[in-house]
């Protein structure tokens, strides 16, 4: 029987355990809780199976080579194969080599087959973090590659960077310092005349190691999971069962320097204009195929639409040395709310 | 850019625009890029969506801006040319 779960504003139903995602049936409440529209009978918008054997066993005759995608390094991570569907929609496969292959229909199934040599945390942490953002990118969501944390002064920020700019040690810092955390890797923007609202998807933390040393003072929950890079991840289990995510309104959005191309000494935090920003977050958008013209259009105008005169557009510059994370900290609260900062 | 003032300029359909907070971000679905315009660019942009001649643009813009002429013909020109170049206009010669 697949068990119902919640990533982003969206439910979705699984035949094996997500225990990253808080669960969505009736009887903890969370339907109530969450004020959630969808009845009580209405299908999930997202159902995945796990595929018996690895890719050996897909029939993918049909299929062609699409795009590959590749890290911020140039290498590989996986490459993509497409073919029409019965109903006309395009259907993929995302293959990881050395840990997954996923099957993404344009209905929203998606049939995970794992790996000889990987496992089933990969596995998970590719769907949530890969493969579910974006196929919610085709279904008119904007899902950007940041993270977020709201204040305790209630303000929520997000802070916009490529893999490898701090964004994680810099959200796994205010939380240490009591910020709660929305998500560290990737975000759902909507928005409304009250403004943009932000949801986490699943509510963990994944740092390398030095992080995880610095920030919190034993590593304590911390696994290694990836083959890929040396990055451990926490999972905030408690918060993700006690609070299932919800829209808070989003007050600033902070793009990170790259590190690799300039370092500073100072923290600086400068206004952006408007079109700055909206390239950042375009770039940052995910999207299941980058030749989909569609697509391209729904994030241009839905990013477009984001960026309104409520939300805050900055640049945040910072040195990354650890020892200076709590005046990082101190600036960015400042800017949402001058004069609160107790730095 | 040369042109006539009863010349106008069409839009390509691959391009969309989106104004945030007084600027104009352009996206060529076609050749997948970005542009930028500043407040000014975009009141041009503004104009031409609105099927404009270039004469009357000019004029509009003249009323709103306190540049000359001059200035006003060669910065429009200078984008015409920049957005012709990329693919983003047309020209279409007047009567």
């Amino acid at each position: 029987m697949p068990e119902l779960y919640r990533i982003f504003d969206t439910t979705l139903s699984c035949d094996f355990s997500l225990p990253e995602l808080p669960s969505a049936t009736i009887e903890n409440g969370f339907r109530i809780k969450s004020g959630m529209t969808e009845g009580a009978g209405q299908d999930p918008v997202l159902s995945v199976s796990l595929g018996e054997g690895d890719t050996g066993q897909f029939d993918s005759q049909g299929f062609e080579k699409a795009f590959e995608w590749c890290d911020y390094d140039g290498r590989v991570v996986c490459w993509c194969e497409r073919q029409k569907d019965e109903s006309g929609g395009d259907e993929y496969l995302y293959i990881f080599s050395r840990s997954a292959t996923f099957h993404i229909s344009s209905r929203g199934l998606i049939s995970c087959f794992l790996h000889k040599g990987s496992t089933m945390q990969m596995l998970r942490h590719l769907l949530l973090n890969q493969i579910i953002p974006r196929y919610l990118a085709t279904t008119g969501r904007l899902i950007l590659h940041a993270s977020a944390v709201t204040l305790e002064n209630g303000k929520s920020v997000a802070f916009l960077g490529n893999s490898g700019f701090g964004k994680s040690t810099l959200v796994s810092s205010f939380h240490r310092h009591g910020a709660q955390l929305i998500n560290d890797d990737c975000i759902l923007l909507q928005y409304s005349e009250e403004g943009v609202t932000v949801i986490g998807g699943l509510v963990g933390i994944r740092l390398f190691p030095d992080s995880v040393n610095a920030v919190f003072n034993e590593a304590a929950g911390f696994t290694n999971y990836t083959p890929y890079t040396d990055k451990q991840q926490l999972f905030l289990k408690s918060e993700a069962v006690n609070a299932p995510p919800e829209p808070c309104v989003l007050d600033a959005l902070f793009l990170l320097n790259d590190p690799k191309e300039e370092s500073f000494d100072a923290v600086c935090i400068e206004p952006v204009s408007g079109s700055h920003a909206m390239m950042a977050m375009i770039y940052s958008a995910f999207s299941l195929d980058p030749s989909d013209k569609k697509m391209i259009a729904g994030n241009f105008r839905n990013v477009g639409q984001a960026i309104g005169e409520q939300l805050g557009l900055y640049s945040l510059q910072y040195p990354r040395v650890h020892e200076r994370l709590p005046e990082v900290r101190a600036a960015v609260i400042d800017r949402v709310d001058p004069g609160s900062s107790p730095g | 850019m040369k042109f006539q003032p009863t010349d106008s300029f069409c839009i390509s359909d691959e391009v969309l625009s989106q104004e945030v907070n007084g600027e104009t971000v352009l996206l060529d679905l076609d050749g997948e890029s970005y542009f930028g315009l500043n407040e000014v660019g975009t009141r041009i942009w503004q104009l031409l969506q609105a099927e404009q001649t270039v004469g009357d643009a000019l004029d509009t813009l003249s009323d709103e801006y306190d540049v000359s002429r001059e200035q006003l013909e060669s910065d429009v020109g200078e984008l015409l040319a920049r957005l012709s170049d990329a693919g983003l206009v047309k020209r279409i010669a007047g009567a």
